[in-house]
């Protein structure tokens, strides 16, 4: 099922927190909003779940209209047949691991047994068959994270929505829960809307990801786009490293200092910036956009290395990553910049 | 998907989202909240108001002249006010000394049996002051255990030292727990900062514990100071018989010896009530300016300081003191209890039970005892309900009429029993609401007077509950009431427990306003006692208190023991 926001807005007295946003979320599909603190995602999201009202705008889960603050229209949280995950779980301290998933199943009027089987079938597609009787003060942090996504899907809800739940996990467990999350929402093809503000969790569970900011979407696309293809300086910088040259464009090519840049993709006249990710920069001996600098440092990160080159003539300091198994270098070396991979943006606002 | 889809159903309502509109919409929580606030606001208001009035009326007329004779009058204004601040003071220095002291050995020493120590710090608590009074009395009075067995009056029987002596053991309790409990959650890499820095456990101690602790320290010092402004059975019982009054004593006679001058007592309950509700401001600014306790998390609780050669003796003495005054004011009071008559001495022959049985078969116990157990539970019911209502409207839904009602509740527990007494009786003893010999008046009294206790119990809980988990049930499909019954009441479960059981425990020990609003027929335990102990009848007085301390003991144990299993819980 669709689900579908109209020009949505919402504002605390004259402080507005989202503005006129407009998006669609296909059927089946999990779409993440990320952004910084305050950016607007959480409110977006809390809005979704009819547990705060837009100020204008129009929210439709396929056919049906649940919020329209124009029209009067309001269908309360508990009508709206959801699924949720909270970033503190909210798992109910006083039910057992398997009464916190058949609650919500028990008020639908489900006889017992019925709603007894679907918490566990619901506990055993997250890998805790065994755990049902438990409390959650029982459980580690990492297996209340799969309770919570228990209770979430044991209703068999049409929607499902995800608020920072991964942000109280280590690493390690953080890694696994990605996948468990990504491989549970496929399986059961429910449309899911995912907030968070951790880049690397955007791009392991998303098809698609909305990057806000200030209350506005700001790009919307696979995590392949926004990562190759940020819109601007912003999108650039919240997707892994970045470096940014600025210059003048003319004739294809962009003007730094004395010096100009091939660029293969079309560039507008005037002042412009470029974008080239550490992993395209190449140490090179020939080639186009050839450039010499000095190794002011060299980071080693395991799998990679990431150096920081200043370059003079272009009056920057790149940041450059190869893979570790090639040798590390100091001292002076030559920098290629394939025109290629160099990506045009537009202005931050 | 889409095999278990209910039909979305929209409404034609736009207000607020989430909990506030669930709530909002229908089921049982507006109009108990409506009935209980409500009721709760007016019960509160209503005779303070009365109150005033009647400090500014003289029959049907407006005049001031209540205020002149009270200013005119030193026997009136001066005298006992100075006395009540004089003795306050004096018991609010002793006790913190005594608290702050008794803390640090119990939390930062090698003390033997140091983790036994808050309970016997909190018995005198327990156990009401106008016990303690009478217990001292027939401890060190003329007639008393000390001089028939000792044939010594180490100590006076009446008069501003025993009152004063009296209050610091009644009252001890809240610096120690200030004072204990800060130290206890003090982050402990302050003090090992310093001692890195090159100071010694002495100075360490002194520059920076003891600066860190100061706030905690006044805190305890100035509830100290209110509670002792607002004590009135201590002393009636020890001080007014020695010729000196006190504010409170002064107001119980102005209101209840004849020539009543109901006037004048409203005069001075403002007065009371006015110094009071200040100190507790005070006290309360003082703690919202910053603590600089914070709880780190770390179970470490800072260094234990090795008395070595002190341990002993400083054992002894603390030791001493704390059975001295957690035991025998309730040894005393059984002795007596079982005495045949009062002033013929301990011996066997003078021992009986025959205060009990004359009592257990007397329509007057019975009486008081049922009074007491149904006042006390009904009050406790009501507090508790509210307690919940007004948490509920001031914390969740951030309402006005909630965030009132937990001010109202909290300046009623500030307030001075005798000056709700007062109150009620102005405002419910004629047209156009007439409660006066009926049970309700005392219900309502304890009902106000007490809420607070409740209110503040589980605010704080609702406080520390996500809003998250209630956001969660109606996300599940539970929505309006069935989300405030299925998670919301039984998440606060423990506070109104514990909630529940101080105001019972309270109002089971009531007496300042109870001697003021009760009536024949009405009579509880407390009131029955004190009665007895007014009259110089210590020995039935006893057997009644007795009963009373025992209910009240039993009370605070659970109310422990609860919250010490609910802690350990948050802890596992």
């Amino acid at each position: 099922m669709k689900i579908v926001l109209e020009a949505v807005s919402k504002s605390y007295g004259a402080t507005p927190a989202v503005r006129s946003l407009d998006l669609g979320v296909e059927s089946g599909e999990l779409f993440t909003l990320i952004g910084p603190s305050g950016c607007g995602k959480t409110t977006t999201l809390r809005m979704v779940a009819g547990l705060i009202e837009p100020s204008a705008g129009r929210i439709r889960f396929g056919e049906q209209l649940v919020a329209d603050p124009v029209a009067g229209v309001t269908v309360p949280t508990e009508r709206r047949n959801l699924g949720m995950v909270f970033q503190s779980y909210a798992l109910w301290p006083h039910l057992s691991v398997r009464r916190n998933c058949s609650l919500g199943l028990e008020v639908r009027r489900l006889p017992a047994g019925q709603a007894r089987a679907r918490a566990d079938e619901a506990l055993a597609m997250v890998g805790l068959a065994g755990m049902a009787e438990r409390y959650p003060h029982q459980l580690s942090g990492g297996q209340q994270q799969r309770v919570a996504l228990a209770r979430a899907i044991a209703l068999r809800p049409q929607v499902l929505l995800f608020d920072e739940p991964l942000s109280n996990l280590d690493a390690a467990l953080h890694e696994q829960m990605c996948a468990e999350i990504r491989s549970v929402q496929r399986r059961l093809g429910i449309t899911t809307v995912y907030v968070t503000h951790n880049q690397a969790e955007a791009m392991m569970v998303s098809d698609r990801i909305g990057v806000m900011r200030d209350g506005r979407l700001l790009q919307v696309g696979t995590p392949e786009e926004v990562y190759v293809h940020p819109r601007d300086e912003f999108v650039a910088a919240f997707f892994g490293k970045a470096n940014v040259l600025r210059g003048e464009a003319a004739g294809g090519k962009l003007r730094i200092a004395q010096r100009t840049l091939a660029v293969s993709a079309p560039l507008a006249p005037g002042v412009a910036a470029l974008l080239i990710r550490p992993e395209a920069v190449a140490f090179a001996q020939s080639g186009e956009n050839l450039f010499e600098g000095n190794i002011l440092h060299a980071s080693f990160l395991g799998g990679h290395v990431e150096y920081e080159v200043r370059i003079e003539v272009l009056d920057t300091t790149l940041r450059v990553q190869t893979l570790s198994s090639e040798p590390l270098r100091s001292g002076r070396a030559s920098l290629r910049l394939p025109p290629e991979r160099l990506v045009p943006l537009g202005r931050a606002d | 998907m889409a095999r278990h889809v209910r039909p979305l159903t929209p409404r034609g309502t736009a207000g607020a989202g989430g909990l506030r509109a669930a709530l909002g919409r229908q089921g049982w929580f507006a109009p108990a909240a409506l009935v209980l606030g409500g009721g709760f606001l007016f019960l509160s208001l209503y005779p303070y108001a009365r109150l005033v009035l009647a400090s500014l009326r003289d029959g049907g007329a407006f005049t001031l002249a209540h205020y002149l004779n009270v200013a005119r009058h030193d026997y009136l204004l001066s005298t006992p006010l100075l006395h009540s601040l004089v003795v306050s003071a004096a018991t609010a220095v002793l006790s913190t000394a005594l608290g702050t002291l008794l803390a640090w050995l119990a939390v930062r020493t090698d003390l033997a049996g140091r983790h036994a120590m808050t309970a016997f710090v909190a018995i005198p608590h327990i156990v009401p002051s106008f016990q303690l009074a009478s217990s001292w009395i027939v401890l060190f009075g003329d007639a008393g255990i000390v001089k028939s067995v000792t044939g010594l009056t180490p100590f006076p029987a009446y008069g501003v030292a025993p009152l004063v002596a009296v209050q610091t053991i009644h009252l001890t309790v809240f610096s120690y727990l200030n004072v204990a409990g800060a130290l206890g959650s003090l982050d402990p890499s302050l003090e090992e900062a310093a001692r890195a820095g090159g100071l010694n456990a002495r100075q360490v101690l002194r520059r920076v514990t003891f600066p860190l602790m100061l706030p905690s320290i006044l805190s305890g010092m100035l509830l100290a100071f209110a509670y002792s402004m607002a004590e009135f059975g201590a002393p009636i019982l020890l001080a007014a018989p020695a010729g000196f009054g006190t504010l409170t004593t002064q107001i119980y006679e102005l209101s209840t010896a004849p020539p009543l001058q109901f006037g004048e007592a409203a005069v001075l309950s403002l007065l009371l009530g006015v110094l009071a509700l200040a100190v507790m401001a005070i006290n309360l600014r003082l703690l919202a300016r910053g603590s600089f306790v914070t709880v780190s998390g770390k179970s470490s609780s800072g260094e234990i300081t090795r008395l070595r050669g002190l341990r002993a003796p400083l054992a002894a003495l603390a030791w001493i003191w704390l059975t001295a005054t957690a035991l025998a004011p309730l040894a005393a009071l059984v002795l007596i209890s079982l005495l045949g008559s009062w002033g013929r001495g301990f011996g066997p022959g003078n021992l009986t039970l025959a205060h009990y049985s004359t009592m257990l078969a007397s329509h007057t116990l019975t009486n008081a005892l049922w009074n007491s157990l149904a006042l006390a539970l009904g009050a406790a019911a009501l507090a508790a309900a509210t307690g919940f209502i007004a948490a509920y409207g001031a914390v969740r839904l951030k309402t006005a009429w909630g965030a009132w009602l937990d001010r109202m509740s909290f300046v009623n527990f500030a307030t001075p029993g005798l000056v709700v007494g007062i109150a009620f009786v102005l405002a419910f003893s004629g047209p156009p609401v007439n409660l006066f010999g009926t049970y309700w008046i005392l219900l309502f009294g304890y009902f106000v007077r007490f809420a607070g206790l409740a209110v503040r119990g589980v605010s704080a809980n609702l406080r520390q509950l996500s809003s998250e988990l209630e956001e969660a049930g109606l996300v599940c499909g539970l929505g309006r009431s069935r989300v405030l019954a299925r998670i919301t009441l039984p998440l606060l479960r423990e506070s109104l427990a514990a909630g529940f059981l101080l105001v019972f425990v309270n109002a089971i020990k009531e007496v300042s306003m109870t001697s003021l609003v009760a009536s024949q027929g009405t009579e509880t335990l407390a009131y029955e006692a004190f009665l007895r102990y007014s009259d110089g009848d210590y020995t039935v007085g006893s057997a009644y208190s007795v009963l009373m301390v025992t209910i009240a003991l039993v009370g605070s144990l659970i109310i422990a023991r609860r919250s010490r299993l609910a802690s350990g819980e948050l802890s596992s």
